[in-house]
């Protein structure tokens, strides 16, 4: 099984043409073809299809329905927030070279020490990846450990995202209560709202985008791949072929926690806001659809997914804001009884059917070309 | 498959020599029991499970030697499976002591660990991984350092390829590589699970109902497949297939009850009168 299989070939190419036309249309012309909203609105997508891939991971390859991935995207999220509050100095409300505006309102007088640190950007990296990463390696052990699977860690994994959401509400937690972190204005000392800014944020997510299915790629496609889709298939079996399942499943949860968090990360400055919202369960839910219609286990049909659920979510939800709950659960019920295997399976039949009309080589069926 | 002889990895000292010798005499009342374990590659002494009231295993004892392919025969709810679950460190009993080689105490490893150390088991319903293709099945299986790195970074060498391409000659299986493991027939699907477990190299095989729901030329080519083990491995087959038990047992043990009831070859226990009484219930076979 190679890593640079036909999909990824297609993906990388498709990526970097949409990539290239968006950046030479923003930036190359007098009058730009797209404005810097839609370039900051793809960048936002490109960052949930970061996070409906690490979905992908979990559920599609090794059968664990996270319910509540949506925490780690919002903890890398706010690792990052908290650079991008210090970064905005004593241009605040306030004026406070130091304290960001939430502390000074509510009081505080100085920062908690686990702000200590968050200007340096090296610090904010690190926090982006520690964070979700830790969290995922000491709720994965303990509930691996514990054997807990199915719709137990299913509704575990949503208890803990709503956990987080109830703790990230409180003021005193230091994280600015239900407003969050908002009014950015530099990264890196530049300004947030430069086209250029906008434009580098963009080409980075489809960056982290490439590389983690790169990454992801080269995880299914190796031994421990195989190890990922055996225990999807009978858990049991695996132990009893000599792997500690536990460990397995602890490691890839953990890498998946931390892909999730990067992408938040990476979403927030393009958001502009990051608040308590996004440890909602209904966000790691829509992300567990966006998995499921795009077609799971194949990773490109998260990416694809991601795209479109969310495009339709920003049309419809602002057009028939209260139809947007029921197309959407309309949406995951009509994959579920038609198409389990979501878009990426509908493609292939229609692939296969139209091979079929041309009298051309049959296309190998998906098992065939895993082999 | 060229696998060599199993090495025997106790110390040639002098404790072997002792050992070899008393081989030959009567079974001590007061042999040692480091004696009794260095003779055999498992022995189960007095093992007691009681599931809230209920005995499924009663001071059962049961010793394998290095090469024996052993039946284990006995009613539904003898404890058959509750015997291999115990020595596969699934469930933990009340009392007894079990041991593999002499080294390892099957009542304190865990199942991975058991597993590693080379008792391999083979489930009552089969078991493989159906998304996968035959081959790949057995490339996850094989005997390799199993960590999460180790795993990410393993290739498969030129030597394992060729033990893969023999294994699955072995099973029958040679034509299958490339087929997707849930489209399967149900004897390939059986004998697919033995590959999974031949493809570890373990000293102990465990295989609980090889034959069930075979047809009478799959049972054939198991016979073959089994007896071809014999010498290789120890076997520990339990089976309710009485012909096929007849055409592969050594030696037999019949369950009853959670207790060994009789020991010998097929026409002991089967002439055996508490064994008549309990199990084949007055029917001859």
């Amino acid at each position: 099984m190679a890593v640079f299989d036909r999909g990824l070939k297609i993906f990388s190419l498709v990526l970097a043409l949409g990539v290239g036309t968006i950046i030479f249309g923003c930036l190359g012309f007098e009058r730009p073809l797209f404005s810097t909203l839609t370039v900051g609105l793809l960048g936002k997508y490109l960052c949930y299809a970061v996070l409906a891939l690490s979905i992908d991971l979990v559920w599609g390859y090794m059968g664990i329905l996270s319910l509540g991935h949506g925490a780690f995207f919002a903890l890398g999220g706010y690792a990052f927030g908290m650079y991008l509050m210090r970064q905005i100095g004593a241009q605040g409300v306030y004026g406070d070279a130091i304290l960001p505006d939430f502390m000074v309102f509510i009081g505080w007088d100085r920062l908690p020490w686990y702000w200590q640190g968050s200007e340096y950007f090296i610090v904010a990296l690190l926090l982006v990846i520690v964070a979700p990463g830790g969290l995922a390696l000491v709720f994965g052990w303990t509930a691996f450990r514990s054997r807990v699977s199915g719709v137990y860690f299913s509704i575990m994994s949503q208890a803990l995202t709503y956990a987080l959401l109830l703790a990230f509400y409180l003021n005193s937690l230091g994280f600015g209560g239900n407003n969050g972190f908002t009014d950015f204005k530099s990264i890196l000392g530049l300004d947030i709202h430069s086209p250029s800014m906008i434009v580098s944020l963009f080409g980075a997510s489809a960056l982290l985008l490439w590389l983690a299915a790169l990454a992801a790629r080269v995880l299914v496609t190796s031994r421990l791949g195989l190890v990922m889709m055996a225990i999807r298939d009978n858990e049991e079996r695996v132990r009893f072929a000599g792997y500690k399942v536990e460990n397995v499943k602890v490691a890839i949860f953990a890498f998946s926690a931390i892909l999730a968090g990067l992408g938040g990360a990476l979403y927030v400055p393009q958001a502009g806001i990051i608040n308590p919202s996004l440890f909602a369960p209904i966000f790691s839910i829509e992300m567990v659809v966006c998995v499921a219609l795009g077609g799971r286990g194949t990773l490109y049909g998260a990416i694809i997914g991601a795209f479109v659920v969310n495009y339709a979510k920003s049309r419809l939800s602002t057009a028939v804001p209260d139809l947007w709950p029921f197309l959407l659960g309309a949406l995951f019920v009509l994959v579920t009884v038609f198409g389990r295997e979501g878009a990426m399976g509908f493609g292939r039949q229609i692939g296969r059917q139209i091979g079929r009309w041309l009298g051309g080589p049959k296309l190998k069926a998906p098992e065939e070309e895993r082999a | 498959m060229t696998a060599a002889p199993p090495k025997i990895e106790s110390q040639p000292g002098p404790a072997k020599v002792m050992a070899g010798a008393l081989e030959n005499s009567l079974a001590l009342p007061w042999e040692p029991k480091a004696l009794r374990r260095r003779k055999h590659i498992l022995l189960l002494e007095g093992i007691t499970v009681s599931f809230e009231g209920f005995v499924a295993l009663n001071n059962l004892s049961l010793a394998l030697r290095e090469g024996e392919l052993r039946c284990v025969i006995g009613p539904n709810g003898a404890g058959k499976t509750t015997m291999m679950d115990v020595i596969t460190g699934h469930t933990r009993p009340d009392r007894g002591e079990a041991w593999y080689m002499d080294s390892v105490n099957l009542l304190e490893a865990d199942e991975v660990a058991i597993n590693q150390a080379g008792i391999g088991r083979k489930f009552q319903k089969p078991s493989v991984f159906e998304s996968l293709t035959v081959g790949q099945n057995l490339e996850l299986a094989l005997k390799a350092r199993k960590t999460v790195l180790a795993t990410l970074r393993a290739r498969l060498s030129g030597e394992e390829r060729d033990f893969l391409a023999q294994t699955l000659t072995l099973i029958n299986l040679a034509d299958h590589r490339d087929q997707v493991a849930g489209s399967l027939s149900h004897g390939q699907k059986q004998w697919l699970e033995i590959g999974l477990l031949l493809a570890q190299k373990p000293r102990v095989l465990l295989l609980d109902e090889p034959v069930a729901g075979l047809t009478v030329k799959e049972i054939d080519r198991t016979t073959e497949l089994l007896l071809s083990l014999e010498g290789h491995h120890s076997l520990i087959v339990v089976e309710h297939d009485m012909t096929f038990v007849r055409s592969i047992a050594r030696k037999v043990t019949v369950l009853h009850q959670g207790a060994v009831l009789a020991e010998g070859d097929m026409d002991e226990v089967s002439s055996h009168p508490a064994v008549v009484e309990a199990y084949l219930g007055g029917e001859t076979c």
